[in-house]
């Protein structure tokens, strides 16, 4: 049994016909063919399936596309403008925080997530807003490294969110 | 050097903040099927009778199959010992074991058609602990195997009787360290695709020309009808090396439905039935002098297998000795078992042995240290292994920063103020390791063959059949081309490993890539760049000799106003008449003898050593561990690219972190798997890694490329080690077994208490 929804995704309204167990992660990865979005472990403990659902990070393996008819989506498609990266995309480049860049669209996104609400955030506070995403690579220094590096940027930008 | 030793972002870092890059699961092709696997979900039975027709009847099934599809050719890794099909034929032997597979429309389709297939076992009797399966009348893995004693080995060197003889003092103990899993965080996984009797393999995996090999054979198919690519891959740490049956499963569904097939594990999948590492008790005896001289050292470990080889006898090849290498031990009696149990194979994990190995033997070290009254830092200073030495085992150290790294990290976390304080709450430890780089451990080839072609636009493109997966090799080859070439980093392209067009190479582990690999692209480069400058010497109508290249541009030292940009003289080099494509050609193999510690040999071009200081801090009463700070000394040569070299040794110290203090694959009475996801597994979180200083010794090599040595594997081994040290040092228990928790630190305070009371008082 089909149902139609609307996503905005990346700025974009998607019109949609899903089922209702289909997660957003499949709607983004299989409708959308948006796959910067990635699944590895499906029971939303690693964060690698993180987008932003009305700016706000969520784990979308875990949430039912039908729960977010008619909202906001963003995935880490949707950061970069043209060929400009987002700060927080030119800080992990720039600071080594990307190894093999499976958590780094999820993890990028909860830094964003937490940046639009706390520019200024502490080193234990970048650390608390990223406990719910897992990499493997990078033991995590160069990554809260280049979350500070991005907030000290966009602060000094004055970088506006759309 | 304008390239080689700059801090530089890996150079596909770009399309993977973007969500470009493009991972297996990300592939998409006309007319996918989905594959899943049915596994056992008995520890160990025999299969009597495997019904697929219901699976086979439900619309959407393109394809199933079970162990009748493939030749019964049994299969192994390398020239090890074969004991595996692709599916099992008439016995499964883990939770796990793959049995029959489907492939159909979609994923849902296909789970709900494994549902489908009835399969009637008759259990046996199982057995999960190594020491017991070892004993007369527990349950047999292999037919042909005895006591379920897969691998044996027994290295003697020096008279160890002797030395214990003579010895002022011997500590003996037990050690354990637990199996955990690599959890990196792309599932492994594949598409495979024929087209006429040539079959394509996509698989992120580790050994991209290998798995070629391995799959080709199993198959039964010539080796020019199979071709492997790796797309980009996210992370193994050594899991993604071996033919696991993915690969196998997918090519044969392919082949019968007449379709690509995609088949990738679910997290699930990956910690029952991948390849974790393997779970190993060690009796210990270390002897020495009065004065801290090691004299020698006895092991007996028994490795936890689980229920097929695959590659754990090469890995217990090199953890049977390794360590010993480190100091300078003259006397040496090492008997290593590795056992069939019924939990899943082990594999190749970071480390490879040492993490476990350096646990009991570092916390030796200590403990002789206290008994005879020297500083555990001395101690490892008097006996560490030196540039010029040869090692007990014959291994040869032509480089060797071991000592700087010690006396680094001695210096950098105030050691001496701060050890032997034992104020209840905080303490030191330290531990070192060594790794090999550069590995010879086949008879036959053993390296790494590298092209470095260069396009009429001036781009340079190197071809090698390593691969990446997160660890920044393409980023290493391209600077050490751009480094021969006089270009910029940005100029060069590195091609994805695929068997049509890159050439054969031994793979990215052991931590050889950046000697091998990079040694071949190396030499690749320079063959390119004697044929780019003798085409521009005809082009300027100098001689070739006089040539330097400097930022893309080709000169003419004599004559300033001669100078060509490179893209002009492989243009002009190309479409010349006689004129042929500028294409370099490199090889590289370690000038070495074949790993065999019952004699003497030198397997390895160069080793890499690292030393490690763990300040901690330890509650009391919760038992809880807090690490301080880690301070690390690596000697890795000349660091090629020091951002990603730190980066590497912080991702590994991490893992070595987790599997001192969080890991485990937890099994119950039964043998089920209860801890079969990232949490329950322990997989550390950004708040579990503890400020890192990562220092690198002032080294260079004089086999590796720029003087350059591995540096993957050097930040977990220590750590542990060095943790359990500290604990020590700080509140005077001794953890022997892995993973320390807060448990296990209650359980030994309280032990300690108790012994303080029997002893009628004073608190050490």
């Amino acid at each position: 049994m089909k149902h139609a929804i609307t996503l905005i995704v990346n700025g974009k309204v998607e019109y949609l016909e899903i089922q209702p167990k289909e997660t957003l992660l499949q709607v983004l990865r299989e409708h959308l063919h948006l796959m910067g979005t990635k699944e590895s472990c499906g029971m939303g403990e690693c964060g690698a399936c993180s987008v932003l659902l009305n700016g706000k990070v969520i784990k979308s393996c875990l949430t039912l596309a039908l729960e977010v008819n008619e909202q906001t989506i963003t995935t880490i498609e949707g950061l970069s403008q043209g060929d400009q990266l987002h700060p927080l995309q030119k800080a992990f480049v720039e600071k080594g925080a990307v190894q093999c860049g499976f958590c780094s669209p999820g993890m990028i996104l909860t830094a964003k997530s937490l940046l639009d609400e706390n520019p200024h955030p502490s080193e234990a506070e970048v650390k608390r807003a990223l406990m719910g995403n897992v990499c493997r690579c990078t033991g995590y220094t160069k990554i809260i490294e280049a979350v500070l590096s991005a907030a000290t940027e966009m602060t000094a930008n004055q970088v506006m969110d759309y | 050097m304008n390239v080689i030793g700059k801090r530089a972002p890996l150079i596909d870092s770009r399309v993977k903040v973007t969500g470009e890059a493009r991972y297996t699961s990300d592939m998409v092709m006309p007319g996918m099927l989905f594959g899943k696997i049915l596994r056992s979900h008995k520890h160990h039975a025999r299969i009597i009778h495997v019904d697929a027709s219901r699976a086979e009847r439900l619309p959407g099934v393109m394809a199933v199959i079970t162990a009748q599809d493939f030749k019964p050719i049994k299969y192994g890794f390398g020239e090890h010992r074969p004991d595996m099909y692709p599916l099992a034929i008439d016995r499964v032997r883990f939770m796990g074991d793959e049995v029959a597979a489907v492939a159909a429309v979609d994923l849902d389709t296909a789970a709900e058609a494994i549902d489908l297939i009835e399969v009637e076992y008759e259990e046996l009797p199982v057995v999960l602990d190594a020491e017991e399966a070892m004993q007369e009348g527990s349950a047999q893995l292999h037919d042909d195997v005895p006591h379920n004693i897969a691998y044996d080995l027994f290295v003697e060197k020096g008279n160890v009787d002797a030395a214990f003889a003579d010895a002022d003092v011997i500590v003996e103990g037990r050690y354990y360290a637990q199996r955990a899993h690599q959890s990196y965080l792309e599932p492994a996984g594949c598409v495979a695709r024929w087209e006429g009797d040539k079959l394509t393999v996509w698989a992120g995996s580790m050994y991209n020309s290998g798995l070629r090999l391995m799959l080709a054979r199993v198959l039964n198919m010539p080796l020019s009808k199979v071709r492997f690519v790796q797309p980009y891959t996210g992370g193994s740490f050594g899991s993604k090396v071996t033919l696991q049956s993915i690969y196998p499963v997918a090519a044969q569904l392919a082949k019968i439905s007449g379709r690509p097939v995609k088949v990738v594990n679910n997290r699930e999948e990956e910690y029952f039935a991948t390849r974790p590492r393997v779970a190993v008790v060690l009796y210990v005896k270390t002897a020495a002098k009065r004065d801290g001289t090691l004299l020698a050292r006895e092991v007996r470990m028994i490795n936890d297998g689980g229920a097929y080889c695959e590659m754990a006898p090469a890995m217990l090849l090199v953890m049977s000795h390794r360590s010993d290498n480190l100091y300078r031990i003259p006397n040496i009696r090492t008997d290593a078992k590795l056992v069939y149990t019924n939990k899943s194979a082990i594999g190749a994990y970071r480390g490879y042995g040492n993490p476990q190995c350096s646990f009991a033997y570092e916390s030796q070290l200590d403990i002789i240290a206290e008994k005879i009254g020297i500083d555990p830092a001395q101690l490892r200073l008097k006996n560490a292994s030196r540039e010029g030495d040869t090692s007990v085992h014959g291994w040869e150290f032509k480089s060797c920063g071991l000592v700087e790294s010690i006396e680094k990290v001695v210096e950098r976390s105030q050691w001496k103020d701060k050890q032997g304080k034992r104020n209840g709450k905080r303490g030191v430890g330290i531990a070192c390791t060594i790794h090999e780089g550069d590995d010879r451990h086949a008879t036959g080839f053993a390296g790494s063959n590298a092209f470095v072609e260069i396009e009429e636009d001036g781009r340079i493109i190197v071809r090698s059949g390593e691969g990446d997966y997160g660890q920044g090799s393409h980023t290493a080859f391209a600077q050490i081309a751009a480094e021969v070439l006089g270009v910029t980093i940005d100029k060069v392209d590195v091609r994805f490993p695929d068997t049509d067009s890159t050439p054969y190479a031994l793979g990215p582990w052991g931590s050889r890539v950046t000697i091998g690999g990079g040694n071949a692209v190396r030499l690749a480069a320079l063959d390119a760049r004697r044929q780019l400058l003798a085409a521009a010497g005809d082009l300027l109508g100098v001689k070739q000799d006089t040539l330097g290249i400097e930022d893309g541009t080709i000169l003419a030292l004599e004559e300033p106003t001669k100078s060509v940009a490179i893209g002009e003289v492989s243009k002009y080099a190309l479409y010349r008449k006689n004129g042929s494509l500028i294409l370099g050609k490199g090889t590289e193999e370690p000038p070495t003898s074949k790993m065999d510690p019952t004699k003497q040999s030198n397997p390895c071009s160069a080793y890499s050593f690292a030393a490690q200081v763990a300040e901690v801090e330890v509650d009391t009463d919760t038992g809880k561990v807090e690490i301080l700070k880690l301070y690390t000394g690596n000697d890795v040569g000349t660091p090629l690219n020091p951002m990603n070299a730190e980066a590497q040794v912080e991702g590994c110290a991490l893992q070595g972190i987790g599997y001192g203090l969080f890991e485990e694959m937890k099994f119950n009475k039964e043998g089920h798997l209860m801890t079969p996801g990232y949490l329950a597994a322990g997989i550390p979180n950004a708040f579990d890694m503890p400020p890192i200083e990562v220092h690198f010794a002032n080294t260079l090599d004089p086999f590796g490329p720029f003087g350059a040595k591995g540096v993957a594997e050097l930040g977990a081994p220590p750590a542990a080690a060095a943790i359990a040290n500290a604990i020590y040092d700080a509140v005077g228990i001794r953890l022997n077994e892995l993973p320390i928790t807060p448990e296990k630190i209650l359980r030994a305070l309280e032990q300690q208490k108790n012994e303080v009371r029997n002893e009628g008082g004073g608190v050490k």
